[in-house]
């Protein structure tokens, strides 16, 4: 039984000849649902949409990875802009947090692109992780 | 004072390619005290400049998969408004439990990532 992946899909697999109308079919309804995935943790969490997008980029509609992640910033705007209306009504701008935050954060990235090249990412990402897993244990638990 | 240095810090990882948000919002949170939602909202809005920055470069560089995109933020578009209405209707505790829950993930995956590089691929 032949196996061909569907194009928006991660693991399912149609036996068969790809591009017949159920396929097509599967593949709007997986988009479809991708799109929903990605935008509902965008909203929810505010942070890490892109996480999604870039894989559902990269993994279910093979798009090369660097073009993934800038693909997914064109996703992850608009997503960002519809949340901010909510949480803006909810009454949870803090502006000058923001207006700090950014100040650092604009210099920050100016400096990390200038290290992108300099720095092993192997390293930093690692440790990233690390430091990630345990905000996100202190999160949960302390 | 402590909050430019975060927003340094997280602005440095999202140069280089490694999530920001999840650094900012969890420093915010635990060493500023920032409640969690108010957290989120400034991660939501501290995004946008520098999203918007790097979109000229990579619409000049032709880098963005225009169709993908399309697709995928009309399917979601309503559901960032949903997922953002679900947040803001829990309460503080729980959000922020879901979302270290995400961060621990995230950062296996970037471990994972981490050591999947190789010398001769340094530069992705």
């Amino acid at each position: 039984m032949q196996c061909v992946p569907l194009r928006y899909s991660l693991f399912l697999c149609h036996p068969g000849v790809g591009g017949s109308p159920y396929h097509k079919r599967v593949d709007s309804i997986m988009t479809i649902i991708y799109g929903a995935l990605t935008g509902l943790v965008n909203g929810f969490l505010a942070s890490g949409g892109g996480i999604v997008a870039v894989l559902v980029l990269e993994r279910a509609m093979k798009v090369e990875t660097k073009r993934a992640h800038a693909t997914a910033i064109a996703i992850i705007l608009p997503f960002s802009l519809a949340s901010m209306i909510v949480y803006g009504f909810s009454g949870y701008i803090d502006y000058r947090l923001i207006w700090t935050s950014a100040i650092g954060g604009i210099a920050g990235a100016v400096a990390g692109a200038k290290l992108l090249g300099r720095l092993p990412k192997k390293y930093i990402k690692i440790g990233f992780g690390v430091v990630m897993i345990i905000a996100g244990g202190r999160m949960i638990f302390g | 004072m402590i909050i430019i240095l975060i927003g340094f810090l997280s602005g440095i990882l999202s140069g280089m390619g490694v999530g920001g948000g999840m650094v900012l919002i969890p420093a915010l949170t635990m060493l500023k005290g920032v409640e969690q939602h108010v957290a989120q909202t400034v991660n939501l809005f501290y995004f946008i400049p520098t999203a918007v920055a790097a979109l000229i470069v990579h619409i000049k560089n032709k880098n963005i998969e225009y169709r993908p995109a399309l697709k995928l933020v009309a399917s979601g578009i309503l559901f960032s408004l949903l997922g953002a209405w679900l947040a803001v209707r829990l309460p503080s505790e729980v959000l922020r439990r879901v979302f270290g829950g995400f961060i621990i993930i995230a950062g296996i995956r970037e471990i994972v990532s981490g050591i999947k590089i190789t010398k001769t691929a340094e530069n992705k």
